[in-house]
């Protein structure tokens, strides 16, 4: 979801700012102003697609984290050192790794729903504009 | 007399030899077990029989052989549909981490793993996993799963708030089967892993209807 893709995420703003933090965290103890932690502009032509490509990165990433809870089921080959050694690293990745995953699901999940949310209120304004102006041309 | 000792050094070597090349030989990371016989229960990190480190007897064990092949066979259309799970079956049977098969997943849609334990100790492996401090944030032996000895399991305490929980069942003394489940954070993501559970193992134990 950069540029190349045609889509405007951040588009109106496009100097970053050096107090922008990365989804979910909070730039140097700011209030966020956005519960993802950064304000989006996306056309809400658009604004379906971006959607759907939050959602396909947020299963990509529930994916990661299948395969990373599997590396704490896996027994040590033997009961040597290297084995615990082994053993040992694989569950600390795992661990790690569920960690990082779980920061950037809820990242994009608060982007998603707040996307989600400003598209149906932008939707209600719309129609409601419509009826509007339907009632004035009577 | 030296002739006598030569021959009971190279004895005493080659027995050596055989006992380091039996314990180098037992790898148990991406070795499933199809059967059930207690003998082959060596890859087991040196046990050598099953269930060990406290875990339960499967009281009847089924052969899970043919869901390992075909691990997206384990949930049939009509539960998943039941469970409300939504979306295309992933299988990956050749994964590093065991045979498994995922459906739906997403910001909103409920996600189910369900993977073979790539062990061949079955639910022992997992008791015994559990005896290392701090692996395991939670692990609870819950009453069984159509009959199948089950463990409520948490890797961390961020899972339960972040709408996962897993069961492990043990389908044999060898196979242990884990269900993941992902939803959305706010529900009781342990009660519903166990729906899903109930519907795999009884797959599973029917075969495959």
């Amino acid at each position: 979801m950069t540029a190349q893709d045609g889509h405007r995420l951040g588009g109106a703003d496009p100097k970053p700012q050096a107090q922008q933090a990365p989804p979910g965290q909070p730039p140097g103890g700011a209030p966020l102003p956005h519960a993802s932690g950064k304000k989006l502009y996306v056309d809400p032509a658009e604004a379906g697609q971006a959607l759907a490509y939050l959602d396909q990165a947020v299963s990509k990433l529930q994916e990661s984290y299948d395969h990373s809870s599997a590396l704490d089921h896996i027994q040590k080959p033997g009961n040597e050192n290297p084995s615990d050694g082994f053993a040992k690293v694989a569950s600390d990745v795992g661990k790690q790794k569920r960690a990082e995953i779980l920061q950037d699901i809820n990242g994009l999940r608060a982007m998603y729903q707040e996307l989600k949310a400003t598209l149906d209120n932008h939707h209600e304004t719309e129609h409601a504009n419509a009826d509007n102006l339907r009632r004035m041309q009577r | 007399m030296t002739a006598r000792l030569r021959t009971a050094a190279a004895g005493v070597s080659l027995a050596a030899i055989t006992l380091f090349a039996t314990s180098c030989s037992s790898p148990t990371v991406g070795k499933p077990g199809a059967g059930d016989s207690p003998s082959s229960s060596a890859n087991s990190g040196g046990q050598t029989s099953l269930p060990h480190d406290g875990a339960p007897k499967v009281p009847n064990p089924v052969d899970i052989s043919k869901f390992k092949a075909q691990p997206c066979t384990t949930l049939t259309a009509n539960q998943l549909q039941t469970l409300g799970v939504q979306g295309q079956a992933k299988p990956d049977p050749q994964s590093s981490t065991g045979s498994q098969c995922t459906w739906g997943g997403g910001v909103e849609a409920t996600r189910v793993n369900i993977v073979f334990v790539p062990n061949s100790g079955g639910l022992s492996d997992l008791y015994k996993l559990n005896k290392q401090k701090g692996h395991f944030y939670r692990f609870e032996p819950q009453d069984p799963v159509n009959g199948f000895p089950a463990v409520l399991e948490n890797l961390d305490k961020n899972q339960l708030s972040n709408g996962i929980c897993a069961y492990d069942i043990g389908m044999n003394d060898r196979d242990a089967v884990t269900v993941l489940l992902q939803e959305q954070p706010g529900g009781n993501p342990c009660d519903d892993v166990k729906q899903v559970a109930l519907s795999a193992t009884k797959t599973m134990k029917n075969g495959g209807s």
